[in-house]
């Protein structure tokens, strides 16, 4: 286990911050601390990209960091599950 | 050619033909489904199937492009199928209003080329990835809210190993699925779901990403994209990602799907009949496609009522005994079970599940019920 000191930032980019941590602690972790940090509206849902790989990607929130590939100094931004769009839920 | 598509034929990789020959499935003609219609639609895409069970009502004018104050009341399917007559009666449009897990068949998404979720809830989606991943048809998933716009591929066509739209779920997205339930799989009576602010600008912009990734797609474009990605647009700031989803290994969808499963259909009335037709080979349970809500029973009057129905389509109301006046019925589901107590349980009755699963020879046999 070693640790590794990350950007995280919210998807309008309001919310900023480098934060260390061990790279045992999941993608899912690092929402719940981006949400309870931020006090980001709870009734929502996150996903988590790591914006600094080229190109981009979505990670696994049960998959911790080291596991992910994430590396030292990349920027992981939170971003919404997108729910809205159509018909509404079967009744 | 016709001169309908004359603009088209001078963009050198445009493959009208191919578009011509599509068959694409829309799930959900609100706000993004409305702009997803309009713009394969205006493509000259030939061959559209919308599902959608729902109405219209007036707060709908201000995002769906498709419908006017007249049509307020009428079914959406219906009403967005006309409208695209209108804008090109080459294309040939079939509109259901069902709930697509009642209208579209295996075999129907399995013809499509490519199926397109404009829903607004998490169970819907969960349920059109399944099919998707099961037919090995390309899932493209939208969502929205006030100010971003999301788009998602999943190419299980070219792809069938890739990422499907349950891998980046966060374990609160089933939490929040759970809210709606109060017994297991039955849904609350009284349930108010959360209204999200949307506006025509991200639902546009959902649907031209949408239109784009299909467009490129279908045409054999260079740079069509062939892995699962997700198109992230923040209409505000007007920043946009394009990322790569990780597959997670042990994601239950994914690994529930055998893309060499081997598909077959029975009548749902003639489960005495051999539904399970390789019946002598089934090594393990029999896996149903939803949970089958079998019977009722009161734990103070031990009253008790059958229901053999989907469980979908019930809600926890059966879970009051009204001799009782009170909350006091046990309920029997049953969605996974060895094939023995599956013949016993479901003789001489119709089967309420979509389809169902199990394995034989190392194969799985996807049965599914035609009515």
């Amino acid at each position: 286990m070693s640790d590794i000191s990350l950007i995280i930032r919210t998807a309008d980019r309001a919310r900023k911050a480098e934060i260390t941590v061990a790279d045992t602690q999941t993608c899912g972790d690092v929402i719940q601390a981006a949400v309870d940090n931020w006090a980001l509206p709870k009734e929502t849902d996150y996903t988590v990209t790591n914006v600094s790989k080229s190109p981009p990607q979505t990670l696994n929130p049960a998959t911790p960091l080291g596991k992910a590939g994430v590396a030292a100094g990349e920027t992981l931004e939170i971003q919404p599950v997108l729910v809205a769009g159509g018909i509404p839920n079967g009744d | 050619m016709t001169e309908r598509y004359q603009r088209h034929g001078l963009i050198d990789w445009f493959d009208q033909e191919k578009l011509r020959d599509a068959r694409i499935v829309v799930v959900g003609a609100g706000a993004v489904g409305n702009e997803v219609l309009k713009n394969l639609t205006l493509l000259g895409i030939g061959h559209i199937h919308i599902l959608d069970f729902d109405k219209i009502e007036e707060h709908n004018l201000t995002r769906c492009v498709l419908f006017r104050e007249a049509d307020i009341g009428q079914h959406k399917a219906d009403v967005a199928a006309s409208a695209c007559r209108l804008i090109d009666p080459n294309v040939e449009i079939l509109a259901s209003n069902v709930d697509f897990w009642k209208g579209l068949s295996l075999g129907m998404v399995d013809e499509a080329d490519a199926v397109v979720c404009c829903v607004d809830n998490f169970e819907a989606r969960i349920g059109l990835n399944q099919l998707c991943s099961m037919t090995g048809t390309d899932f493209y998933n939208t969502g929205i809210d006030s100010r971003y716009s999301s788009v998602e591929l999943f190419p299980f066509s070219t792809r069938p190993d890739c990422a499907c739209y349950e891998c980046p779920l966060p374990a609160s997205v089933y939490t929040a699925i759970q809210r709606r339930y109060s017994c297991g799989p039955l849904r609350k009576v009284a349930f108010a779901e959360k209204k999200i602010p949307t506006t025509t600008i991200t639902s546009s912009l959902a649907g031209a990403v949408v239109a784009s990734m299909m467009l490129n797609r279908i045409s054999s474009h260079a740079q069509a994209l062939q892995d699962a990605v997700r198109h992230f647009q923040d209409s505000i700031s007007l920043e946009s990602t394009v990322s790569l989803i990780q597959r997670k290994e042990d994601c239950p969808a994914c690994t529930s799907v055998d893309p060499q499963a081997i598909r077959l259909t029975a009548k749902r009335s003639c489960a005495c009949e051999p539904i399970i037709p390789l019946a002598d080979a089934c090594d393990g349970d029999v896996v149903l496609s939803e949970p089958v809500l079998i019977r009722g029973t009161c734990k103070l009057c031990e009253r008790h009522q059958d229901y053999y129905e989907s469980a979908r389509q019930i809600t926890d109301a059966v879970t009051y005994c009204s001799v009782c006046s009170a909350q006091s019925v046990s309920t029997e589901l049953v969605e996974k079970l060895p094939l023995a107590e599956f013949e016993k349980t479901f003789a001489g009755r119709s089967l309420p599940c979509k389809f169902l699963a199990y394995h034989a020879d190392n194969r799985q046999i996807i049965v599914e019920m035609e009515d």
